[in-house]
């Protein structure tokens, strides 16, 4: 059994005695750390908005060996301009990472945020950006990184921090420092031996996957205090108000429809899986899942279709057999994408690899009967009213984001109703010391 | 109800299994298929949904490739039937995998019937026609008999036709399954006596890891040139074991001392129950007259020349009573080539080379490996 890990951009395979080495690691980590606590914030955006640069050039051989990744989006979210909304909006004011600022409800107290120290982001398949996003919320806010990936995924993460460790801002401070504080493991799941040691060390867990691994994850031993922040399975739907698909440009709605359906294959929590269009009018329905086929079918030219695995193929053509049986279906000719529509009032299932269901309802107001706090984000075209209107009473049921169409995947904080960065930091609060009185009253 | 007479049908099973060549065989084959499709769109409505939303007309396909295909998997969700109810007298299952959902087939007589009879044929042409002692790895019970039955139990019986004899030799203690060691070492004692007349059977995986691996371990070893093994299902566990289809064979031959073309892997599956590949002495599958297997990319679902991988469609028209004519596994393969194998059968040979991952991926063998103690 091999694990590959890596350290900055240092790849080492070790085998044998591989718990010992994953101790040592920590170690070598914490080291690393101990100067990037010192470094101020701004310089940490500086190094990461000038990767994005990079990331942005189109003759960066990255978009050649990973094309369908959203290494563009990546490097938007890595701007300088994001990166500080980013701190600013979680923890009220960036600088409070670097430095003792005042409240401005208290007056007589100031908060900084030090780093909670290790922080282990536990990856479990889902989409390979998120993992590089979550880790990055856990260098701004100085923290030793681990990152552990699914023994399949892929090297992008590796080939990140390899241009991150390139960037040269000074003599010191640069982004080969920063990247010796951050660890990449990957290793078979059947090791829980190294899992053990990597939970025991770990004084933050960020666990991104489906109920039952989050489940084994936070079983693992861990420290007595440790915090545990979870973004599991979640849904997402998109609700179509009356009269809008008459009233506005049907096809430009379908086209940023198509859009949400085929980012990331559908693996996101953001996906949507099922398209909710207010209406009793069959033939609305039939005119939009034409226009929507048609959107589906010329993206795949600029966002072509992974090789889906032998399973979901059967699960495709499972469900388009069905629905020609017994409902209705509109699909490509290979397996690239397929609308289903039933008469049934529910969410998905989702099923993933651009397959989406579209459903009918009287008044979207019905499908607050349907949403839990699993329900993350929903796509909405509707009106100024009924949009004040479903926004408040499908967030009252747990719905975490309410997005444009063509923007749902969009990363953006909070997400899954959390400031990742607030779990991650540990607040250290002291009274204002005012010099020209005593400081004993 | 009396038999309905499927004149094609009836003249593509009188051919020899093997012995035709591929420009006298698709004449035949297609006329066949075309009859049966036909049944299938005039006595399935759901079937016949199926077809005319995807503009499929049994009347007008000229190609096998044009011929619609069900997913294996729709067998689980849906019990197609192209004959009334109350002509389905048994309903086989397939092993609950770990999706959790088995298939449910419904077989009339003709059918059941017909299915037998291409299953018979074919295992004869692999294995002779001589009656034989069979050592079945499996318990007892698996050699009953019930209106519902599993396709493990199924698969046993359904082999048993060319048994003089057979014996068992695990045992069911506490919901466990246990190798009775002793009663299998009187066993191959005795098959040694005359190795010709015997035939062992189990499923892949137990007759791996709990029957050679345990001999390996302890040394002991039989001399049964002349007698066959026969083995079906489930290599998903052996794989994640890293045992190859090679390695099986070369540690059967060490152990047992059979003759490496007398080791026989079976594959076949549930939804087109009746048809059987099994190895031939070159190691490859034939599809026999009444069958034909199409390779389908994933992504295009086109079919793919010879030697390119991809998902593997069957089509067969001995299923009458439900539409599995034409199904598209799961199982990702390849096709060797057509009418050109050394051992001398016609037909094109192919190699299965995974089962899916998650899906229904575990066949008999694997199941019941897990009831192992």
């Amino acid at each position: 059994m091999t694990i590959t890990m890596s350290q900055g951009t240092v790849h080492c395979k070790l085998a044998g005695r591989d718990e010992i080495n994953v101790s040592r690691l920590f170690g070598e980590l914490s080291m690393a750390h101990k100067e990037i606590c010192d470094w101020p914030v701004d310089r940490i955006i500086d190094i990461i908005d000038e990767f994005a640069i990079n990331l942005l050039d189109r003759e960066n051989e990255i978009h050649r060996i990973y094309p369908n990744s959203g290494i563009p989006f990546i490097a938007n979210w890595c701007k300088k301009s994001n990166l500080e909304a980013l701190l600013d909006s979680s923890l009220g004011d960036r600088y409070c990472l670097d430095r003792f600022v005042d409240s401005n409800v208290r007056l007589d107290r100031a908060y900084m945020a030090f780093p909670c120290g290790t922080v282990v982001h536990w990856m479990a398949g889902n989409v390979p950006t998120l993992s590089f996003l979550s880790l990055l919320q856990g260098m701004l806010t100085k923290n030793v990184n681990v990152i552990k990936l699914s023994s399949s995924s892929d090297d992008l993460l590796f080939k990140l921090l390899e241009q991150i460790s390139c960037i040269k801002k000074g003599e010191h401070q640069n982004g080969y420092e920063l990247v010796q504080s951050v660890a990449v493991i990957r290793y078979d799941h059947s090791r829980k031996d190294i899992s053990d040691v990597i939970s025991r060390g770990a004084d933050a867990r960020v666990i991104w996957g489906d109920d039952k691994s989050v489940e084994v994850i936070k079983a693992l031993p861990a420290k007595l205090g440790v915090r545990d922040v979870v973004f599991s399975n979640k849904t997402s739907f998109i609700a179509i108000g009356k009269c809008i698909l008459e009233s506005v440009d049907i096809q430009k709605i379908a086209k940023k429809i198509a859009t949400d359906i085929s980012i990331f294959e559908q693996k996101a929590c953001a996906s949507p899986h099922t398209i909710f269009i207010e209406t009793d009018n069959d033939s609305e329905l039939v005119s939009f899942a034409e226009y929507l086929k048609e959107c589906l079918q010329s993206i795949l030219k600029v966002m072509p279709k992974t090789m889906p695995s032998q399973n979901e193929v059967s699960a495709i053509l499972n469900l388009r057999a069905q629905y020609d049986m017994y409902h209705r279906a509109w699909y490509s000719e290979g397996t690239e994408f397929t609308i289903l529509s039933d008469d049934y009032i529910q969410l998905g299932p989702p099923v993933g690899n651009r397959t989406i269901y579209l459903r009918k309802i009287d008044r979207l107001e019905r499908l607050a009967e349907l949403i839990t706090p699993k329900v993350q984000t929903v796509g909405m075209v509707a009106s100024y009213e009924r949009y004040e209107g479903l926004t408040a009473l499908f967030g009252a049921r747990g719905v975490q984001r309410f997005t444009q169409v063509g923007a749902m995947t969009n990363f953006e904080i909070p997400w899954d109703g959390c400031y990742l960065p607030q779990h991650i930091v540990r607040w250290s609060s002291r009274f204002k010391h005012n010099n020209t009185e005593k400081y004993l009253s | 109800m009396g038999f309905m007479y499927y004149k094609k049908l009836d003249k593509l099973l009188s051919q020899s299994i093997y012995g035709l060549k591929s420009e006298d065989k698709y004449p035949v084959f297609i006329d066949a298929v075309l009859e049966v499709t036909r049944h299938h769109y005039e006595k399935c409505k759901p079937y016949r949904r199926f077809c005319e939303k995807r503009m499929f007309n049994p009347d007008s396909f000229s190609t096998l490739d044009d011929l619609t295909y069900l997913p294996t998997s729709l067998f689980k969700d849906v019990l197609l039937l192209s004959v009334p109810e109350d002509e389905v007298f048994r309903e086989i299952k397939s092993s609950a995998t770990s999706t959790g959902r088995s298939s449910r087939i419904g077989l009339d007589k003709e059918t059941s019937r017909r299915q037998s009879k291409c299953f018979n044929k074919v295992v004869l042409d692999r294995i002779g026609d001589d009656r034989r002692e069979f050592i079945v790895l499996d318990e007892s019970s698996s050699l009953g008999k019930g209106s519902v039955v599993t396709a493990r139990s199924s698969t046993i019986r359904s082999l048993l036709f060319c048994s003089s004899e057979a014996h068992t030799c695990i045992v069911e203690e506490n919901g466990q399954l246990r190798l009775d060691e002793n009663k299998l070492d009187t066993l191959l004692k005795m098959a040694e006596k005359n190795p010709g007349n015997f035939i062992i059977f189990g499923f892949t995986f137990i007759l791996y890891i709990h029957v050679i691996q345990k001999l390996l371990e302890s040394g002991k070893k039989y001399e049964l040139a002349g007698a066959k093994i026969l083995h079906i299902g489930g290599w998903k566990k052996l794989e994640s074991a890293k045992v190859t289809p090679e390695k099986l064979v070369s540690d059967c031959c060490e152990v047992l001392g059979v003759l490496k073309e007398d080791i026989v892997d079976f594959y076949g599956f549930t939804e087109q129950a009746g048809l059987i590949y099994p190895t031939c002495e070159e190691g490859v599958r034939h599809t026999p007259v009444w069958a034909d297997v199409i390779v389908r990319d994933p992504l295009s679902l086109r079919s793919l020349p010879i030697r390119e991988e991809g998902l593997l469609q069957f089509i067969t028209p001995i299923q009458t009573s439900y539409p599995g004519h034409s199904v598209l596994t799961e199982d990702v393969g390849y096709i060797i080539g057509v009418d050109e194998c050394s051992c001398g059968r016609k037909g094109k040979t192919f190699k299965v080379v995974g089962r899916a991952e998650k899906a229904e991926v575990r066949g008999c063998g694997d199941i019941m490996g897990d009831k192992f103690a």
